[in-house]
């Protein structure tokens, strides 16, 4: 009876998908972008969709299972902060340079703004590699919850190759109009089965009270943050979040807004539907260790699905898996989509095929290398055996310390194009430093201070994007008149002055 | 005026995410451990400025902004 509600879920969202395609009008910008008419409410629910991902259920709930609360003001309660913050500063002038110029990506919005290339090529490459561990993430979580919610019938390879295909498909025939719908599906249904799940796991306990008194009773330590996060720790996680405002697939649904008031309500509701996914995660993952004690590193990923199993067997298993299903999939189709349309526009249009291609084999070839990035991921999820939490976390500073891209080629007219490629040079190899030395230790803080490599990085990258901008000659006036336009009288009339 | 206001409620949100007067304090409010409930409201408080913000500073010729170049 799992596996069929499993499957029955995956076939209707796969149908949504499909359904979309019925208003596709055919054109690269329909496919890639929905032709911007994606309204508030679905805007808030495919943007939620696809920032939650196997991070908040899975990687939370392992997480907090050996760290206990604390998790929460890590991750929840920082990003209800900081990514609101993001949309209101940052995307919504993202969307109004990109309806202004007709962007579909971001890397042709940096390419244009420091009129560079070889810095489009750059980044495309650069974020194309960190968004890799964050497919593999949700691969990887698929593949674990199928195992483990079918006692293993269905392997881990079988339960990753599933996801893969059914996102390829929808993905495929919907485009973001069809990952739009999905999403927002998949969203209510991922929040509406994550509060039932701890509903009913909380109630088979004998009710929070009693489960928080056991808990107290034997692993009190997970009930405060304690030793176990530093103060310095919670400080520098506060950078984490601001890879909202790099990730390319959040970066390709801020663009396919129909108006700037649409993002209202996804900046006011955010912060409530973070608080509404990770609440949940969070307690399973410590009353996890009531039924599940000593899982060891990684062995934790499994501990929401293990309880699901005990707790909630039968049918309720099945939808509470598919809810499972839905977190993951409703960031992965974004994904695979973003970087198809990267391809796509910064590659084959861009490098010498615009007038050589129609609209439809444009639309063609991001196909093509959305199918070839899930089989590089999926041969990845077979190998990888890493905490979900920290794998994400890795992907996300890697977004977070490339920020000030963003920050400069939106509000600062004197940066050059030499300072963005030095900055996200030093991203690169700082990154690539530190990563190296949190592979052999999975708790690594820099000098074992607390303090997380996102936030030297992130310094690092906006000083040197200040410093070199500062070094080389200043964009020609006329480039920055387009995004930084005056009156007459000489007064800023540029995008996203505020009122007040 | 206003929008200084709120964007210094913003930057005085970001100062009591970090807790440190409730590191070790293992009581529970509204039926759960402290530090958690405590960031719950957080949470809620950070969803309440943001309507203010979008209500009161939201930024203006964002979608009247008309093209000046053609060229992408």
């Amino acid at each position: 009876m799992t596996i069929a509600i499993i499957f029955a879920y995956l076939i209707l969202v796969m149908c949504i998908g499909l359904l979309s395609h019925r208003l596709f009008r055919g054109t690269g910008e329909d496919y890639f972008v929905a032709t911007r008419t994606i309204g508030p409410f679905v805007l808030l629910m495919s943007l939620f969709g696809t920032h939650m991902t196997a991070f908040a259920l899975l990687g939370a709930s392992g997480e907090s299972y050996h760290n206990g609360i604390g998790v929460f003001a890590l991750m929840a309660s920082v990003s209800a902060l900081v990514i609101p913050t993001v949309f209101f500063f940052v995307g919504t002038r993202a969307w109004a340079v990109g309806k202004k110029f007709g962007y579909l990506t971001q890397v042709q919005f940096f390419r244009h703004r420091w009129h560079s290339d070889g810095l489009g090529l750059l980044l495309f490459v650069v974020l194309i590699a960190f968004v890799i561990p964050y497919l593999l993430i949700g691969v990887m979580a698929g593949g674990l919850t199928m195992a483990q919610i079918t006692n293993g019938q269905i392997p881990e390879w079988a339960g990753g190759l599933l996801v893969c295909v059914v996102v390829s498909i929808y993905v495929t025939y919907g485009g973001l109009r069809g990952t739009a719908w999905a999403n927002t599906f998949q969203t209510l249904f991922f929040m509406t089965l994550g509060v039932a799940a701890f509903l009913i796991i909380v109630n088979k306990l004998g009710g929070l009270s009693r489960a928080l008194q056991t808990i107290s009773e034997n692993n009190p330590e997970l009930l405060i943050r304690g030793d176990r996060i530093k103060p310095l720790k919670l400080l520098t996680y506060t950078c984490i979040p601001l890879s909202v405002g790099m990730f390319p697939h959040m970066f390709m649904h801020w663009l396919s807004a129909r108006r700037a008031e649409s993002f209202r309500y996804p900046i006011v509701l955010y912060p409530l539907c973070i608080a509404a996914v990770w609440i949940p995660s969070v307690m399973l993952g410590v009353m996890g260790t009531i039924d599940f004690p000593g899982l060891l590193g990684p062995a934790s990923n499994s501990v929401l699905v293990q309880m699901i199993g005990l707790y909630a067997p039968g049918v309720l298993a099945g939808l509470l898996a598919a809810g499972v299903f839905a977190a993951v999939m409703s960031s992965l189709d974004s994904q695979v989509l973003s970087i198809g349309t990267m391809f796509t526009q910064d590659i084959v249009l861009h490098y010498g095929f615009k007038n050589k291609m129609t609209e439809k084999q444009q639309v063609l070839a991001g196909r093509l290398f959305v199918g070839l990035i899930l089989v590089i991921t999926y041969g990845l999820s077979l190998v990888s055996n890493r905490s979900i939490f920290k794998l994400a976390v890795w992907s996300f500073t890697g977004f977070a310390a490339l920020f000030p891209v963003v920050v400069a080629a939106l509000f600062w007219k004197r940066s050059t194009k030499q300072g963005a490629a030095a900055s996200t040079l030093a991203v690169v190899v700082l990154w690539g430093f530190f990563f190296a030395q949190g592979w052999t230790n999975p708790a690594y803080t820099v000098g074992g201070t607390g303090i997380m490599p996102v936030a030297v990085i992130l310094a690092v990258s906006a000083l040197v994007m200040v410093i070199v901008s500062l070094l080389t000659k200043a964009p020609p006036q006329a480039v920055l008149q387009q995004y930084f336009p005056t009156d007459k009288a000489g007064a800023r009339k540029g995008i996203g002055q505020t009122s007040g | 005026m206003l929008k200084w206001a709120l964007y210094s409620a913003l930057v005085a949100l970001f100062v009591l995410h970090n807790d440190i007067w409730l590191w070790h304090d293992g009581a529970l409010f509204l039926g759960l451990p402290i530090g958690l409930s405590y960031h719950i409201l957080l949470c809620v408080a950070a969803s309440v400025v943001m309507f203010l913000l979008v209500k009161f500073a939201w930024p203006e010729q964002l979608d009247g902004h008309q093209p000046e170049d053609d060229s992408q």
